[in-house]
C-alpha cells in the first residue's frame, strides 16, 4: 500500500510543474520580456549594435565624397570570431536600410558578402545570347556602378570565468573603407558584457 | 524577547544595512566651471507615466546640433539620482543598483510622420548612482526636424 502511495505522490509532484508552462505568445521586441542569455547575442543586442553603428556613421560625415556625388557602399564581410554560428544579416540588413534611407549614399547589391549580393545582376547579363529575351531589354555589360566604400567588420567574443560566475563579452567592430585609397574613414565599436552565476546545486 | 535584547538586534540589522549600502559603486565627477562650449538647448516637454523612473533619473538638458550634411543631432544629458544615504539604501534593498533602462529616439519628418529606421530601436543603458550619461541620436535623414525621446525601466537585464 505504501509504495503505491509514494508512487502517486511522486507522480503528482512531477505533474505539478509540467502544468505551469505557457503557450507561445507575441512579445514586443523592445520589451523587458525578451530573453537575456549569457553566451549568445540576443535580439535586443543586434538591434542596439545596428542602431548605434548607423547613428555614428550618419553623424560622422565619412560618406561624403570630394566631388559632391552620392557614394555607393558595398556591404562586405562581417567576420564571426565567436564560438557560435551567427547570422550577420541581422546586423547588415539594418545598416543597409539606414544608409539607403539617409540619402547620404546608395547601397549596391552587385558585390558584397553573404545575403548582401544579388546574383541576378550578373545572371541577367548572361542572357545576352538567349533568343528567349528581347535583346534590347537585357542590361548591357559595363553599366554596373562600382562601389566607393566598403563596410566590413568583425564580431568578437571572449568568455571568462571566476568561481561560479561566468562573463561573456561581445565586441561589434565595424569599418568603412575608402576603396580608392584603402584608408579606413570610419570605425565604430559596440560592446556588450553579460554575467551570470551558476547555482550551487 | 525583552526590550533590551531587541536593541542589539536592531543595531545589528542597521549595521548590516549600512554595510550593504556602503558597498555600492557611485560615480564622482569633476568638471571645468567656465564652459567654453556653445549650446543650442531644446525646450522639452515631458510626459511622465512612471514616477519611479522620474525619481531615479533627472534630465539635465537637451541640446542639438546639425551635421555638415544637414542631419539634426540631439543629445540628452541624464543623471542617476540614486545617490545619498537613503536612495542608496533603498536601491540596494530593491536590487536596482546599477539602474537599467531602455531608451529610444523616434524621428518625425516635416509633416509629423514617423520615420522608421534602425536608429529607432530600443537601446539599453546602465546608470551607476550619480552618473551622468549623454544619450545621442542622429536623425535618419535630413528632412527630420522633430524627435521624441522615450525611456523606461528595463527589468530584463537586471
Amino acid at each position: 500500500m505504501r509504495p503505491l502511495f509514494f508512487l502517486l505522490l511522486s507522480a503528482g509532484l512531477a505533474a505539478g510543474p509540467a502544468g505551469c508552462g505557457s503557450a507561445a505568445r507575441r512579445i514586443d521586441p523592445g520589451s523587458s520580456e525578451s530573453l537575456v542569455t549569457l553566451s549568445g547575442i540576443d535580439p535586443s543586442e543586434w538591434r542596439q549594435a545596428a542602431a548605434d553603428s548607423a547613428d555614428s556613421l550618419l553623424a560622422s560625415g565619412a560618406l561624403r565624397r570630394k566631388d559632391g556625388q552620392a557614394p555607393v557602399v558595398m556591404i562586405g564581410r562581417i567576420r564571426n570570431q565567436t564560438l557560435m554560428h551567427l547570422e550577420t544579416g541581422l546586423l547588415t540588413d539594418k545598416l543597409r536600410q539606414a544608409i539607403g534611407a539617409s540619402g547620404q549614399a546608395a547601397v549596391t547589391s552587385a558585390v558584397g558578402a553573404g545575403s548582401n549580393i544579388d546574383l541576378a545582376v550578373r545572371r541577367i547579363r548572361s542572357k545576352e545570347l538567349d533568343d528567349l529575351f528581347h535583346q534590347g531589354t537585357v542590361p548591357r555589360r559595363g553599366t554596373v556602378i562600382a562601389p566607393n566604400f566598403s563596410l566590413s567588420g568583425a564580431i568578437i567574443q571572449q568568455m571568462s570565468e571566476s568561481g561560479r560566475t561566468e562573463e561573456s563579452y561581445f565586441l561589434f567592430h565595424l569599418v568603412l573603407t575608402d576603396l580608392a585609397t584603402g584608408v579606413a574613414v570610419w570605425e565604430h565599436n559596440t560592446e556588450f558584457a553579460k554575467q551570470a552565476t551558476r547555482p550551487l546545486m | 524577547m525583552t526590550r533590551f535584547s531587541l536593541i542589539p538586534a536592531a543595531l545589528a540589522a542597521a549595521a548590516v544595512l549600512l554595510a550593504g549600502s556602503g558597498c555600492q559603486d557611485t560615480v564622482n565627477t569633476a568638471e571645468n566651471t567656465a564652459k567654453s562650449m556653445r549650446l543650442d538647448p531644446v525646450e522639452a516637454r515631458c510626459f511622465v507615466t512612471d514616477n519611479f523612473c522620474r525619481d531615479r533619473l533627472r534630465p539635465l538638458g537637451v541640446n542639438r546640433t546639425v551635421t555638415p550634411e544637414g542631419f539634426m543631432r540631439v543629445q540628452i544629458a541624464i543623471r542617476s539620482e540614486r545617490y545619498g544615504f537613503w536612495p542608496e539604501l533603498w536601491s540596494w534593498f530593491m536590487g536596482d543598483n546599477p539602474y537599467h533602462v531602455s531608451y529610444r529616439f523616434e524621428w518625425l519628418d516635416a509633416n509629423g510622420m514617423l520615420v522608421r529606421t534602425a536608429a529607432g530601436a530600443w537601446r539599453n543603458e546602465i546608470f551607476l548612482p550619480g552618473e551622468v550619461r549623454y544619450l545621442q541620436s542622429t536623425a535618419p535623414n535630413a528632412n527630420c526636424r522633430d524627435f521624441v525621446f522615450s525611456v523606461k525601466e528595463n527589468s530584463a537585464s537586471n
